[in-house]
């Protein structure tokens, strides 16, 4: 069995970065894919619209779509590795993940107010402006907060 | 103090992997052999000792070269890692 006559300090620091690198450890994200989410997340709505008119059509591209989301995430596991849970961040990262969370509350009500007010067209446009410049936004965040945790335990 | 402290965890590429599936929901076998800068072999080995102890939960998916093992730590797991990390604190903090 390996030694476990570990200085304290030395596991301490250890478990430090180990905990930390779910968060830090990830390749870099492709250009294409915040603007793909984007145009994800227009199309889910526009289908969404057409399915009691439309559904024949809607219908089976909604469900195309919904596959692609499980494609997507399968591929996202299998490159990142290692997906945080979320459970305790570093520090760093608190403020990128309200941002997400807040940036998501008001990206659903303007789409939804854009859906009320112009229809379900503009609300889809604007969706996938939105959440493809919400993404941007949030992945340089995120960085950002990689880059101090790497810089805190290096 | 010391004796709170997991003999199966303190090993230190052992606490490095419960560390990392501590904070994941999955790992994958490339990315804690990355991380911990071990061999295949080495990496196999440790696991091993911690799916032994049940602390950690393997799942093999897949074929040949598109084959994937993942790993994900037990609510077992969790509490040792946690206790281990409590003793660790109580030992440097006072």
């Amino acid at each position: 069995m390996e030694s476990d006559r570990l200085d304290p300090r030395e596991a301490r620091r250890i478990a430090e970065r180990a905990e930390a690198a779910p968060y830090v450890d990830y390749p870099p994200t492709p250009w294409w894919y915040a603007p793909v989410v984007g145009l994800w997340s227009a199309a889910l709505l526009l289908n969404l619209s057409l399915a009691g008119s439309h559904t024949a059509i809607a219908v089976p591209a909604i469900l195309i779509l919904v596959t692609l989301e499980g494609a997507a995430i399968g591929w996202y596991f299998r490159r990142y590795g290692a997906v945080p849970s979320m459970r305790r961040p570093p520090a760093e990262f608190r403020r990128a993940l309200a941002g997400y969370a807040v940036g998501c509350l008001v990206v659903v009500a303007l789409v939804a107010l854009a859906w009320h007010t112009t229809g379900p067209p503009v609300a889809a446009l604007l969706a996938g402006v939105l959440v493809t410049i919400g993404l941007l936004v949030y992945e340089r965040s995120y960085a950002a907060a990689a880059r101090r945790t790497r810089d805190r335990l290096a | 103090m010391i004796d709170d402290l997991d003999p199966v965890i303190h090993a230190p590429k052992r606490l490095a992997a419960m560390a990392v599936l501590s904070s994941a929901t999955t790992a994958t076998f490339p990315f804690l052999r990355e991380h911990l800068g071990v061999s295949d072999s080495d990496l196999s080995k440790q696991m091993a000792t911690l799916e032994k102890a049940g602390y950690v939960a393997v799942s093999k998916s897949g074929r040949g070269r598109g084959a994937t093992t993942t790993y994900r730590i037990t609510r077992t797991g969790r509490t040792a890692y946690e206790q281990h990390r409590r003793a660790l604190a109580a030992i440097l903090d006072g």
